[in-house]
């Protein structure tokens, strides 16, 4: 397993972003993402938020113009200012719950992975029994439970998807655990919270980084289903699942009113997917390149 | 690989392509049955136990009612060929028909009725709380069996509107036999009725078929076979209606209508409905249990009233299908007569009352909604027309049952929707049950002696005009003195189907009476 | 290797019971309650008490979960409070479209999913790799309900080829299947082509495909033998992880294309509090993605020589202890 050999750092992740910056999609992914959190940082200054809200009875339904760039919605509201708010809800839950997911894994899939047997089977007895109920319908009964919101959905989103990193650090953990460095610290008397810091979690950073892109792109997808069924973001909050939902009565005579929160969502998760593999192949420099 | 990837880019102008094209299979016509698309399914289908606009489509099919009412809400015979009234108003005397017989074949007599009255009312020993029916059966006392086909109903006051809530859709007649032989819960797994259909199987969550009743006395439906279907997602039902696979699909939303009436195949059916929806607020006034924090101080429900634009509100929510109203009875119901608009849009009084109240400068809240469209999207303009006077509003959605659970009996919710549809055209019932103390759809949290009065004359008065005035004195203590409600709009009742289908009727009441349709 | 089996089985009962007692509290201690919920709410407190009564809902809560579990040990689910059926005769209409929808989707994504992954890495940058990860791509990144209203309106409307839901009347035939097992394994099957693809590449360039190639086998079966055993592994781990998004799937699927399977039934069970009817779908569910993860990682161990190895070797050492 040469992936578990210890490394210079900086030189190693020098390696990887220049590998990844061969990968045209993989920077053209990045990109696309940064525009879009471009797009959600700077949303103020690019539409104000009152366009957002402010419905307009005389403005119903206006096709995409020069005034209204995405036209506006059955309230009469701007669709383009909605748009670029709603990456604002969109990205950040999306992008949110899974770091709050990848924190709480870590953590909880090195001390499986660590100490091994009865802590280990009990995590992974609890790990298994959230991943035995399918997020969406975790986020149906906490939506239930708790009614709907941001907050909420955060926690319901970040909880369904603990398990999948617990399970990559779990895995990393075994594999180089029984490496003969980590033996060696653990011999010298190393603490363990210094050996997981130091040792394991930066070995675990490649698969983990990988995971949550790809991760983040799911989870975009599940928030904007989750709104399909109204257990989503209430409006008039502009998360771009709310929109497409809102709209979907008026897609037949007004096409671009779905369309466009539609394309917003297949281009971040198209973004994040590219970004994932991007990484995937960087790190793992035997996957690129020719067949020899 | 190629090829799917240009159906995949094809879809995405699939939304807005027209291709019309041939949608319906040739040679179809004449079919013998009838696929019938609802938005969900009814609670109960044995009469009276569920109320509502989908129950009521179920009940028109399976059961009659004594008497039913015409367009101009004149009564007219259905079981009863006749009646007459004692002097003192207090009994009704039923002449049945003698031809009618239940679908298990018995024949439907006064013993029937009398039971089916006392079942609906709570007075059998063994179902004290009646059905949904029993809000119907004010002051009813009793029926008395004269003969076979003979009922005398007793009641203890004189109340206006009896004879038009006897036509009730939801005052169905049930077969005393069969109910008490199999028990209510056995009876609601295979309901009974005279109706022109009869109930066959129902699939839980997906659909219920009927068939028709060979014996109908009023003449066998033309198509045999009626199948409602379930249909959880109604822009997929639309669909499903285009391409012929739903023969017709009730309630679909007004933003469908061009699609609907753009096909040479659909018919748009649209009728005003007795609906109305109003904006509610927690008042806590002359109750214990205390209000909302912001609107038990009435000048800020006044600045809400203010606030709302009721044309605009009127024609987003409802895509220019409703009216705006001023008045809580519906138009043409007994009891009506036109209101002023006691608060009209003026967003600098609503401003200066909301500081009046001591909030300058707004406050945050929550108007609370449920996911049903026409809650929701008239919750979703209110936030805009709110947030003008500086009102921070917001929605939140409930699932339904704990939505009703904080508007009738938690009493913890700030502002809301609320929605009724009368079925039956007397002012008395929308207004003695939401504003009587105690009513059980009292959303607004209150008690008021002298309206409880008003509406308890009114209600035993049978000489129209001074009913119309009393009615009126009720509305301005609701609409004027109190801001209790704010009154928004009507809805219409909408209902797509195939062009093929003759003799179908917009129904005000979602009573579509299938029976009377033919291919 | 068999007890290995047993061992996992038995573990799947404390993760059913953990799942069922988080649900059955969920369902109780959220606002509303049922009996009223039923009614009606002009319904007297009377008739509420006696359905509560009748529903045994005053108990506390620790003895009603208990009671339920007593009853699911002997068999009974329980009757349903909406429909007054038993939940086990009403699972049993709607597990069997619930299952046909997932195996079909998860047959798609092995049978569809795995030979294109392949196919593309083989024939790494070629125009075919190209636009079958273009068109995976596209696939993964579409929202899925987006995704069953367009082709919806495409196939049913302007093709006239699928029908756009599940007949009520009359026989439901292949061509009903199409639209709902597409939406249903789309996205799934398009991730699978991506990750068998990586996967396989990996297998490509190492060691022991070179020197099978070395040793001059032929490129068929350095492909067939050599890489596709490898890379099975962890493609069938992710058809295993993915199942539980399958599952999450099927719910929507079947609440927009209108077929009559577990999903919707759940959806609608908790919306109306009807604990018994959603305990049993949860139960069902969670069983299911229980079942197939345990068979996951059976494969997984009896496949993979390192696994073995490492658990025999971790068994001698709890031998030892």
């Amino acid at each position: 397993m040469k992936r578990g050999r210890p490394f210079r750092k900086r030189g190693r992740w020098q390696a990887v972003w220049r590998r990844f910056c061969r990968n045209r999609l993989a920077v053209a992914g990045l990109v696309l993402l940064l525009f879009l959190i471009g797009a959600a940082v700077f949303a103020p200054a690019i539409a104000d938020y009152e366009r957002v809200i402010h419905q307009d009875s005389a403005n119903r339904l206006i096709a995409p113009c020069a005034a209204y760039p995405f036209g506006t919605d059955a309230y009469g509201r701007d669709l383009f200012a909605r748009v670029i708010w709603g990456s604002r809800y969109s990205l950040s839950l999306g992008i949110g719950s899974v770091l709050a997911a990848m924190l709480a894994g870590a953590v909880i899939g090195s001390a499986a992975g660590f100490y091994g047997g009865r802590t280990d089977s009990m995590i992974m007895r609890l790990i298994d029994m959230i991943m035995a109920i399918p997020g969406t319908l975790l986020a149906i009964t906490i939506a239930a439970a708790l009614g709907t919101g941001v907050g909420n959905l955060m926690i319901a989103m970040s909880i369904s998807q603990i398990p999948t990193f617990a399970r990559v650090v779990r895995s990393v953990v075994w594999t180089i655990a029984s490496e003969d460095y980590v033996e060696a610290a653990k011999t010298y008397g190393s603490k363990t919270a210094r050996l997981i810091t130091r040792q394991i979690w930066p070995n675990a950073l490649g698969p983990l980084i990988v995971q949550a892109s790809l991760s983040m792109a799911q989870a975009v997808l599940t928030i904007s289903s989750l709104s399909f069924i109204g257990l989503g973001i209430p409006a008039p909050s502009p998360e771009w699942g709310t929109i497409l939902a809102e709209n979907k009565s008026y897609m037949r005579m007004y096409g671009y009113l779905c369309t466009i929160p539609g394309f917003a969502i297949l281009l971040s998760v198209i973004a994040l997917n590219l970004i994932g593999d991007g990484l995937r192949d960087a790190l793992d420099p035997k996957l690129s390149g020719p067949v020899r | 690989m190629s090829i799917l990837i240009i159906l995949v880019l094809s879809l995405f102008g699939a939304g807005c392509g027209s291709g019309a094209g041939d949608l319906r299979v040739s040679g179809e016509a004449g079919k013998d049955y009838l696929v019938f698309g609802i938005s969900q399914e009814p609670k109960y289908l044995t009469a009276g136990r569920s109320n509502g606009q989908i129950p009521n489509i179920l009940q028109t099919q399976m059961y009659n009612n004594l008497i039913s009412l015409d367009e101009e809400g004149n009564c007219r015979p259905e079981l009863a060929e006749s009646w007459s009234v004692s002097e003192d108003g207090l009994t009704y005397t039923f002449y049945l028909r003698k031809d009618v017989r239940f679908h298990n074949g018995e024949p439907m007599t006064a013993e029937d009725v009398a039971f089916s009255l006392d079942y609906h009312a709570g007075k059998l020993a063994d179902y004290p709380g009646g059905t949904q029916a029993k809000s119907f059966l004010t002051y009813y006392d009793s029926a008395e069996i004269l003969d076979d086909y003979t009922v005398a109903v007793h009641y203890t006051d004189v109340y206006g509107p009896t004879l038009p809530c006897l036509a009730d859709v939801i005052v169905g007649i049930l077969p005393k036999k069969a109910f008490l032989e199999m028990g209510q819960d056995l009876f609601e797994a295979s309901p009974i009725g005279t109706g022109p259909y009869r109930f066959v199987e129902s699939k839980p969550g997906t659909s219920m078929e009927l068939l028709a009743n060979e014996v109908y006395f009023d003449g066998v439906p033309a198509i045999p076979h009626l199948i409602f279907s379930v249909c959880s997602d109604m822009d997929a039902a639309v669909i499903a209606l285009e391409s012929g696979e739903l023969d017709f699909l009730a309630g679909p939303s007004v933003s469908y209508r061009e699609i609907v009436e753009g096909s040479p195949w659909l018919t748009w059916y649209c009728a005003d409905s007795p609906g109305q929806a109003w904006i509610v607020f927690n008042t806590g006034l002359g109750t214990d249990r205390g209000g909302s924090r912001f609107f038990s101080d009435l000048r800020v429900r006044q600045a809400v009233a203010f606030a709302v634009d009721q044309e605009e509100l009127t024609q987003m929510a409802t895509d220019g299908s409703g009216k705006p109203v001023t008045s809580l009875i519906p138009e043409g119901f007994a009891g009506y007569s036109p209101m002023p608009d006691y608060y009209p849009k003026d967003a600098d009084q609503a401003r200066s009352l909301l500081a009046e109240a001591g909030y300058p400068d707004g406050f945050s809240v929550k108007v609370r909604t449920i996911t049903t469209s026409t809650y929701y999207k008239l919750a979703e303009v209110l936030t805009g027309q709110l947030r003008e006077i500086g009102i921070d509003a917001s929605l939140e959605v409930l699932e339904a049952g704990a939505y009703w659970a904080s508007l009738m009996s938690d009493y913890d919710y700030d502002i809301a929707i609320g929605n009724y549809t009368a079925t039956t055209p007397d002012a008395d019932i929308p207004l003695m049950q939401h504003y009587a103390t105690g009513a059980y759809l009292n959303y607004s949290n209150h008690s008021i002696m002298e309206l409880d009065q008003v509406l308890t004359e009114a209600r035993g008065e049978l000489e129209e005009e001074k009913r119309v005035k009393l009615y009126r004195r009720a509305m301005e203590l609701i609409l004027k003195e109190n801001c209790l409600v704010v009154p928004v709009c009507s809805f219409a009742v909408t209902g797509a189907g195939d062009s093929r289908l003759k003799h179908v009727e917009a129904a005000p009441y979602s009573d579509w009476k299938v029976y009377q349709w033919t291919w | 290797m068999l007890r290995y089996g047993g061992k996992r089985l038995l573990a799947l009962i404390p993760v059913i019971l953990g799942i069922t007692f988080v649900i059955f509290a969920v369902l109780n201690y959220t606002p509303g309650d049922p009996a009223r919920l039923l009614l009606g709410f002009n319904a007297t407190e009377e008739s509420v008490e006696a359905l509560r009564r009748e529903w045994k809902l005053d108990d506390p809560f620790f003895v009603r979960y208990v009671r339920y579990l007593g009853g699911v040990i002997q068999g009974d689910l329980g009757i349903s409070w909406r429909y007054g059926v038993p939940v086990a005769k009403e699972l049993a209409v709607r597990i069997p479209n619930t299952l046909r929808l997932a195996a079909i989707s998860v047959l798609i994504m092995i049978l569809i999913g795995i030979p294109m992954g392949l196919i593309s890495a083989v024939k790494q940058y070629s125009l075919l790799d190209h636009l079958m990860l273009f068109a995976a791509l596209l696939l993964t990144s579409l929202p899925t309900f987006w995704l069953a209203l367009m082709m919806m309106i495409k196939f049913s409307l302007e093709l006239r080829w699928l029908p756009a839901s599940m007949p009520v009347y009359g026989a439901v035939t292949w061509k009903h299947w199409v639209l709902p097992v597409f939406m249903c394994a789309a996205n799934l099957t398009a991730s699978l082509v991506r990750t068998a693809r990586s996967h396989m590449l990996e297998v490509i360039r190492s060691d022991f495909v070179r020197t099978a190639r070395a040793k001059g086998a032929t490129e068929f079966r350095v492909i067939a033998y050599h890489a596709l055993r490898n890379v099975m592994m962890p493609v069938v781990t992710l058809v295993g992880i993915n199942f539980n998004l399958l599952m999450g799937g099927t719910v929507i699927t079947e609440q927009v294309f209108g077929v009559s399977g577990v999903g919707s039934l759940l959806i609608s069970s908790v919306r109306t509090k009807d604990v018994p009817m959603a305990m049993g779908c949860i139960l069902f569910i969670a069983v299911m993605i229980g079942l197939v993860n345990l068979a996951v990682d059976y494969f997984y161990v009896l496949v993979t020589p390192r696994l073995r190895s490492r658990y025999e070797k971790k068994k001698r050492k709890e031998a030892g202890a």
